[in-house]
């Protein structure tokens, strides 16, 4: 084989493909329209639903006291948010202006990569904090109609579940999330440093 | 300002987006895919470009940062992982000297880094130096450094390849 002075732009012009049919892109911008379409359709509704949940439960379900509703409710928003965090990162990487220079579009990804970061780690304590408070208020009128033994067992075995869940599982899961955003942002910073060189 | 017909930019550039992805990913396959991304959006973004810059570097820096998307889409695959294409002696002995010399350069091209194999794809596309520098953001001076230091590792692989 000749090595010498080989004439790239030559050898790299020889490949060649079909050049498939147009259509192809057209219907698959379409399918990225109804899947984006659809994503919010399903935010909107788990929003909805657990609104109607809260109205009802506000004005059907008669409670003697205030503070069982609101325990209700306090968990059906951190089921709604929960939902909602989970939901957020498909697809929000083709939000980004892909017609911007490498140096910048690297820059916006790993903008987003450490607004995800944020987002998992508050999000995730926000919503443990929400559904703590929800079994407290929510166990308060059950507890006072239970000997005292009883309300101490009820409130404590719940809030057992819950340290364990913010002690153990909450940790476990903001590292694992954090675990894949972190290797990607390794390699954007790994691409950038190439840029700079 | 000239009117931008999709279908032209389609069939104008489709080729040569297809061989800058090839040179990025060196699969055929996922070559295409990625070239399919690019259009799409090449197609969604058509209606708000303002024509601040050539077609070509609009649509090769959507291409590049689309290439570039990959790492977060897909996992990484490390290196030693890459499907590549050239696997088979046997197969390889019975193409022709030129077909070997070009799978071999898209090949070493895919092992570059990142940026490397997209500046040397847009070099081999006959881009000028100041354009290479608009798309990936870097001087042109920058560029031109680069271009060089890039083929001459590409000479190296080969010269290495002959020498086995």
């Amino acid at each position: 084989m000749q090595t010498d002075n080989i004439n790239f732009q030559d050898i790299w012009n020889k490949k060649s493909a079909e050049i498939p049919n147009i259509k192809e892109i057209k219907s698959t911008a379409d399918k990225y329209k109804k899947k984006q379409l659809r994503s919010t359709i399903c935010h909107m509704l788990s929003l909805s639903v657990s609104a109607v949940m809260i109205i009802f439960i506000w004005n059907v379900i008669d409670f003697k006291m205030v503070t069982t509703s609101l325990g209700i409710i306090l968990i059906l928003v951190a089921l709604a948010l929960y939902i909602y965090l989970f939901s957020q990162n498909v697809n929000v990487i083709r939000k980004i202006n892909p017609s911007t220079s490498n140096q910048e579009y690297l820059a916006s990804l790993k903008k987003l990569q450490h607004q995800q970061i944020y987002m998992q780690t508050k999000g995730i304590s926000i919503y443990y904090v929400l559904l703590t408070a929800g079994f407290a208020f929510y166990f308060y009128e059950f507890a006072l109609r239970m000997s005292t033994l009883g309300g101490i067992l009820a409130y404590g075995l719940t809030f057992l579940w819950l340290a364990i869940a913010w002690f153990f599982l909450r940790p476990r899961q903001i590292k694992k999330q954090n675990a894949k955003i972190s290797k990607v942002i390794d390699s954007l910073e790994l691409i950038e440093r190439d840029l700079e060189e | 300002m000239q009117n931008l017909n999709f279908e032209e930019i389609y069939h104008e550039y489709w080729k040569r987006i297809f061989r800058l992805c090839m040179g990025y990913v060196n699969d055929d396959e996922l070559a295409k895919d990625l070239c399919q991304e690019t259009f799409v959006a090449v197609f969604q973004q058509l209606p708000k470009f303002r024509q601040e810059s050539a077609v070509g570097t609009w649509i090769y820096r959507i291409a590049t940062n689309i290439c570039l998307r990959q790492i977060n889409i897909q996992k990484r695959m490390p290196k030693s992982e890459l499907p590549y294409q050239i696997k088979d002696n046997s197969e390889q002995d019975n193409k022709i000297e030129q077909d070997k010399m070009t799978d071999l350069l898209y090949q070493f091209i895919s092992e570059l880094p990142e940026l490397e194999r997209i500046i040397i794809s847009l070099e081999l596309e006959n881009m000028k130096q100041a354009e290479i520098a608009e798309v990936v953001g870097i001087s042109a001076a920058n560029a031109r450094v680069k271009i060089h230091r890039i083929k001459e590792k590409l000479t190296e692989k080969f010269k290495n390849y002959a020498n086995r």
